[in-house]
């Protein structure tokens, strides 16, 4: 049994509390319990052996060889018909292209087919990413609740339609030649949709639950994407406070991925993870106490924040801070324990580790995406300024204009 | 190297983070699982060390050569 919406609640805001409650195997993921309607039975809700064994195939899809692919030869591709007409035009809303980029990097690995390639194709899925983002977030949602969940639903029976059965029915068509023996292994899609389908019987996944599985990854791209203007935004601040003119800082790439990690810490996708104690008591090691069956609020904001781990200036913008070995340099944003997020790598690459050869090394999409996007002049808009999102609690962009040089 | 690793397999979750770090020291078996490589006999300790420390459930546990546990010594 497992904390009611009724439950006590205990928020850990110090960062030794947080990550070892996230890593805690008797405190159960509860940050999805609202939006079970959309997320029941996926990935981001289970627990215990059958979280495992469903993380465990998923996570093929994210192995190392396969984000070095991405990083290397598709993420260009994905950039130029992304943002072209957006640098064609000398400018354009930064959250808006930070979406579709990651979107159409995210459909990708995914296993969502995007047959057309044509800028409203990218505007349609973006639509439902918008849609199945808000679903999954309903618990930051200030708007109608009841309003959000008949939209969502909505908009995931539509994505069904026009983009995931045709998708899930060319690799079915592509395993089954794979088991015919009419094409090799190499032959198959190295994405999640394949994946699952491969393991659909193993793992026990029914055919309703896949769409909502797969458009789990296009929601991930709702906090991939928030991170590019993040990135950003911390960026310009962080040249224009340190005088660098001619932009040194957005031309290392190395130094770009750095500034990913100190702006995501900063700025967690979520503010906070919630999980539910069992019908006992657990202590941490620092000896607070969660009594049975209370409802646990892991304070990310804060625990980033912890100034014993990151320092007095632990609330600023500092590319170049050292923390301990023990610490993550962004923190928990990307969570702690079973449910730590599958696509950090893809997102923000690989801890820096000055004995691996530059071209080998996983920078991460994110910051490969910001270099490119500074690499064609991007600057602030001359005449509009960012505005913040007024839908969510979440600390999100609006609007963010931009100009590039053509 | 003088240290000894070893995976608790059942709460590996696979996410790769100790291969993707050791690629040397680590590889996935049939189960998808963290598995320790022959070669990892030509790792570092110190990048040994590392690639546990990434493990999100802390499932590798590393030894020193007199067999304390080093990591994650909780």
């Amino acid at each position: 049994m497992y904390a009611s919406s009724t439950a006590a609640m205990v928020r850990l805001t110090t960062y030794a509390d947080a990550r070892e409650a996230l890593r805690h195997r008797e405190l159960r993921e509860a940050t999805h319990d609202e939006a079970l309607f959309l997320l029941d039975n996926t990935v981001l809700v289970l627990h215990g052996d059958a979280h495992t064994r469903r993380r465990r195939v998923e996570n093929r899809a994210f192995r190392r060889d396969i984000l070095g692919h991405f990083e290397r030869d598709q993420l260009a591709d994905i950039f130029q018909e992304t943002v072209g007409p957006f640098i064609e035009q000398s400018e354009g809303n930064l959250v808006e292209i930070a979406h579709r980029l990651v979107m159409n990097l995210s459909a990708t690995v995914a296993g969502v087919d995007r047959p057309l390639r044509t800028p409203a194709e990218t505007d349609r899925l973006y639509e439902f990413l918008k849609h199945l983002s808000e679903g999954a977030t309903i618990i930051d949602s200030t708007r109608d609740k009841d309003e959000v969940r008949t939209e969502v639903l909505d908009a995931l029976d539509a994505f069904k339609r026009e983009f995931y059965s045709a998708s899930e029915a060319r690799r079915r068509a592509l395993i089954a030649d794979f088991h015919a023996g009419t094409i090799g292994e190499e032959q198959l899609p190295r994405d999640v949709l394949t994946t699952l389908l491969r393991y659909q019987t193993e793992l026990g996944v029914p055919d309703d639950l896949l769409p909502r599985e797969v458009g789990l990854y296009l929601v991930g791209a709702h906090t991939a994407a928030n991170q590019i203007t993040h990135l950003v935004h911390e960026l310009l601040t962080w040249m224009q406070q340190t005088g660098d003119k001619t932009r040194v800082a957005a031309k290392d790439l190395r130094f770009v991925q750095r500034c990913m990690l100190e702006s995501v810490r900063l700025n967690p996708p979520a503010p906070s993870l919630l999980r539910a104690a069992p019908d006992a008591e657990v202590v941490l090691r620092t000896g607070r106490s969660i009594p049975a069956n209370a409802l646990v609020d892991v304070d990310l904001a804060s625990a980033n924040r912890d100034p014993s781990v990151f320092g007095n200036d632990a609330s600023e913008f500092n590319p170049r801070r050292e923390v301990s070995p023990e610490v993550y340099p962004w923190g928990l944003s990307f969570g702690a324990g079973t449910h730590v997020c599958i696509g950090q790598e893809m997102a923000a690459g690989q801890p820096m580790d000055e004995d691996v050869a530059p071209e080998v090394h996983l920078y991460g999409a994110v910051p490969r995406l910001v270099y490119m996007l500074f690499e064609h002049g991007l600057t602030p808009h001359p005449e509009r300024p960012p505005v913040a999102a007024g839908h969510t609690r979440r600390r999100e962009w609006g609007e963010y204009p931009v100009a590039f040089a053509r | 190297v003088n240290y000894r690793v070893a995976v608790d397999k059942e709460i590996c979750i696979g996410s790769g983070k100790c291969v993707g770090h050791a690629p040397a020291a680590f590889g996935f078996d049939e189960n998808d699982t963290s598995s320790p490589l022959e070669s990892i006999n030509t790792v570092a300790d110190a990048t040994i060390l590392e690639a546990a420390k990434l493990c999100p459930v802390s499932a590798i546990s590393v030894f020193d050569s007199d067999g304390r546990e080093l990591f994650p010594a909780e």
